[in-house]
């Protein structure tokens, strides 16, 4: 038979499983057992050894970050992230946590990203009740939304979403993806859209923007 | 187990004690010697596993593993240290600014006012601390052989006081705040905080939860030819416009960090 190997090489753009070996080492071992010394050439073995696992590439990744400190609170700077009072997921820093991903064999995906949210000083306590999660080809995955897994039933005043003047989120989630190019955003959504659930000081009605300052994530294809 | 046989060499000795001594290696010496120890799952199709591939992560890297949990039973204790100091926003340094307090600063709690990052370490005892030992050199684009170290820390908080005001109070801008990060350590000792890892968190005195975040360490955060020898939680209270000794100071409990280097192609 044509010996072809190995039936899958591995590149440096694709992920890899030990299954991969298995299966293109099977059918060569069941050969081997009819072959002897004299079927090799003295080069074979340099022509076989086409990568190094302890150095080479096993995973694809992507990071990404932007620092905007927080701690005066300065909800007017220009390169924060806003997430309006609209009740529509919207997406976190996209400069720098949207990523368009291409798969070539599909694979598992671990995401990790945090943010720093904050409100005006003008409306402290107008604690925000805001979901994060990922959204990947425009559809939020439940399963990684922070703030409520219960979401869809919680009562919708008391019991959904993040809150405090300034705090943060950490969400981190391993999924599989199908073969082929994926949007993967990090996004938020404020749950306070009509007035009277949403008070101020004075109980006046004041709805205010959610701010993302700091932000950071990390995308990792692991493996077939 | 993995077969991983070493081959005999021009020159090297055979007899019954080598040969012994390279099965040996390949199935253990006990209870039966040699080959006859090899598992039936050894010998099977698909015996190939990720046994045989040498390993992503090198252990001399992190010589005592890549996570941290403490303590081993709850233990509040109480992080007396601002961040900020009084002034608005943070100080300059505020990166590379650490406590000086107590016997070991700036692990654990200072046991008094003090300004500056503390690593949680129950009791103060370095060896508790949230702190996983590395030993990586930041050459070119790579610390060690990896594109970089994905870290994170949770911190359990048990409540955030302060020392003179006690019950619930009015939440404004300047209401209790804890600030947690991620920090590194050269061969030099000398402790910086990635900035991009730090967070506020707004607690009032009545919350009690996990306060987590996490960096990606990059080759970049490191000036080349520097060893990485440590990373690190911190922690501190924070407050917009209080002063060391006023602030509240945070009350924590259970803490873990974990550290995993990666090597990896673009995405």
């Amino acid at each position: 038979m044509a010996l072809k190997f190995p039936k899958r090489r591995i590149k440096a753009e694709q992920t890899h499983n030990f299954e991969d070996f298995d299966e293109s080492l099977d059918f060569v071992v069941e050969e081997m057992g009819k072959l002897n010394e004299h079927n090799f050439s003295s080069a074979i073995k340099s022509e076989l050894q086409i990568t190094d696992m302890s150095s080479d590439v096993c995973f694809k990744g992507y990071s990404n970050s932007v620092f905007i400190d927080v701690s005066t609170n300065n909800t007017a700077l220009p390169t924060l992230s806003k997430v309006k009072q609209n009740s529509l997921w919207t997406a976190i820093h996209p400069t720098y946590l949207t990523k368009e991903v291409t798969s070539t064999d599909g694979g598992h995906f671990r995401r990790v990203a945090g943010a720093q949210y904050s409100v005006a000083d003008t409306n402290v306590d107008s604690t925000s009740y805001t979901l994060f999660g990922f959204r990947v080809d425009g559809a939020v995955l439940p399963d990684s939304i922070i703030g409520d897994q219960d979401f869809f039933s919680s009562d919708d005043h008391m019991e959904i979403g993040m809150s405090g003047a300034h705090d943060s989120f950490l969400i981190d989630i391993t999924i599989y993806l199908s073969p082929g190019i994926h949007t993967i955003e990090v996004v938020g959504q404020t749950r306070n859209l009509v007035g009277i659930r949403r008070e101020d000081n004075t109980g006046t009605p004041s709805p205010e923007d959610l701010y993302i300052f700091t932000a950071e994530c990390f995308y990792w294809e692991l493996f077939r | 187990m993995p077969i991983n046989y070493t081959k005999t060499q021009e020159g090297d000795t055979l007899n019954a004690a080598s040969l012994n001594d390279k099965f040996d290696e390949i199935a253990g010496t006990a209870p039966d010697q040699g080959l006859n120890n090899l598992g039936q799952e050894d010998l099977e199709r698909f015996a190939l596993r990720r046994d045989h591939l040498p390993s992503i992560i090198e252990s001399a890297g992190f010589p005592h593993g890549m996570c941290k949990v403490g303590p081993a039973t709850s233990t509040v204790e109480t992080y007396s240290s601002s961040l900020n100091a009084g002034v608005s926003g943070v100080p300059a340094a505020w990166l590379t600014t650490f406590g000086t307090l107590g016997a070991n600063a700036p692990y654990g709690p200072p046991g008094g006012a003090d300004t500056g990052w503390r690593i949680p370490a129950t009791g103060g005892t370095p060896a508790n601390a949230a702190e996983i030992e590395v030993g990586l050199i930041r050459t070119s684009q790579t610390i060690g052989n990896y594109r970089g170290i994905l870290v994170r820390i949770s911190i359990s908080l048990n409540s955030c006081l302060g020392p003179t005001v006690f019950g619930v109070s009015p939440i404004t801008h300047n209401s209790p705040s804890v600030v947690i990060g991620i920090g590194w350590e050269d061969q030099t000792g000398t402790r910086r905080v990635l900035d991009r890892s730090v967070r506020w968190s707004q607690v009032c005195n009545r919350i009690k939860g996990s306060l987590d975040t996490f960096t990606f360490i990059l080759p970049n955060d490191i000036p080349d030819g520097d060893t990485l020898t440590k990373v690190f939680a911190v922690i501190a209270g924070g407050s917009k416009a209080e002063v060391v000794g006023t602030t509240s100071y945070p009350k924590i409990d259970f803490y873990n960090i974990e550290a995993i280097p990666l090597r990896f192609g673009d995405m």
